[in-house]
C-alpha cells in the first residue's frame, strides 16, 4: 500500500493574540489501550512497553521523552507516542487480555498557553479547571461547546492540550479564537 | 444546572450526561420460549415511579462509562450513583421529602 498522505485537520492553524497562543500539535501517534489496568500482569506489560511507572489515578497523564499515557476509563488509556505505533500497538497486544486500535487520525491535539487560556476554557466547558482543582499532572475528558475534548494541565503558566475529534477540530478551533477576543 | 457524581470521574455537570431509563432489567434467557406479550413486557414496559427511581446513565462526554443512579423524578435529587456491579444503595425513607 502507497503511504498515505499525512495531514491534520487544522493544518497547522494558530492564534496568537494577547494573553492566548495556541498552536496545533501537528502529527501525534495515538494509540488506545485498553485492558484490565488493576492487574499485576498489564502493569508490567505497560511498564516494559513505555519505560515507566504506569499506574494512573483516575483522570490523570504521566509521561516521558518519548510517550504520554492518558486516563481514559478504568479498562482504557490514550498513549501518545513516538514510536511506531504499529510496532507498539503490535508489542501491547502481545500483553493478555489487551486490545490496541491506532487512532492517530482521529482526532488532533491543540496546545493553548498564554494567561487567558483558563478562561477560554471556563468558557465553553463545564468542567472547573482552577489550579486547585485541576493542577499540572491532570487530564480529563469533558465537554467543550459541543465537543468532547480530552484536556490535560502540562504547566502552572499555565500550558493547556486539548485532544479535538477531527470533524470538531475546526469547531473548537473557531470557538477558542471568537472567545479569545472578550474573555 | 445540577452535578451528577460519577463513579468513576467524580463530580460533573449533567451536560456531560445522558440517561437512558430504567435499570435492573433483565435480559431475558429463554427468548425462544417467550410470547409476544413478555416480549412486549420486556422491551415497552417500564415502571415509572413519582420518587425514587433507579437508572442507567451514561458519561458521554467524559468517560463514556455506564453505571447506575438512583434518582427523585419529582425533585431531580441524586440520592447515588453506583457501578453496575455495586450492590444497590438503598432507597431513602424520607418519601421524597429530603
Amino acid at each position: 500500500m502507497d503511504n498515505p498522505v499525512k495531514a491534520t485537520p487544522l493544518e497547522m492553524a494558530a492564534i496568537d493574540v494577547d494573553g492566548l497562543t495556541v498552536a496545533e500539535l501537528g502529527l501525534v501517534n495515538k494509540i488506545n489501550l485498553r485492558g484490565d489496568f488493576d492487574s499485576q500482569a498489564c502493569n508490567a506489560a505497560l511498564t516494559e512497553l513505555l519505560g515507566m511507572d504506569c499506574r494512573l489515578e483516575a483522570n490523570t497523564y504521566v509521561s516521558n521523552s518519548a510517550s504520554t499515557l492518558f486516563w481514559l476509563g478504568p479498562n482504557e488509556r490514550m498513549l501518545y507516542t513516538d514510536g511506531d505505533p504499529q510496532s507498539v500497538a503490535e508489542r501491547w497486544r502481545a500483553a493478555p487480555g489487551t486490545a490496541a486500535v491506532d487512532v492517530s487520525d482521529y482526532s488532533t491535539v491543540l496546545r493553548l498557553s498564554g494567561a487567558k487560556t483558563r478562561d477560554v476554557i471556563a468558557s465553553g466547558s463545564p468542567f472547573d479547571v482552577h489550579p486547585q482543582h485541576f493542577g499540572v499532572g491532570q487530564c480529563t475528558q469533558t465537554r467543550f461547546g459541543n465537543a468532547s475534548v480530552l484536556l490535560s494541565n502540562h504547566a502552572d503558566t499555565p500550558v493547556f492540550q486539548m485532544q479535538v475529534r477531527w470533524s470538531f477540530a475546526r469547531y473548537a478551533f473557531d470557538y477558542i479564537k471568537r472567545v479569545a477576543d472578550y474573555v | 444546572m445540577f452535578i451528577i457524581n460519577c463513579p468513576y470521574c467524580g463530580d460533573r455537570d449533567q451536560t456531560e450526561f445522558s440517561c437512558h431509563g430504567e435499570a435492573h432489567i433483565p435480559r431475558p434467557t429463554e427468548t425462544k420460549k417467550m410470547t409476544d406479550e413478555e416480549w412486549g413486557e420486556y422491551v415497552f414496559f417500564r415502571t415509572n415511579p413519582k420518587g425514587y427511581h433507579r437508572e442507567r446513565w451514561l458519561h458521554d462526554h467524559g468517560c463514556r462509562r455506564w453505571f447506575n443512579a438512583l434518582r427523585h423524578t419529582v425533585t431531580d435529587e441524586f440520592v447515588a450513583s453506583y457501578k453496575i456491579e455495586d450492590p444497590r444503595p438503598p432507597i431513602p425513607d424520607n418519601g421524597g421529602q429530603s
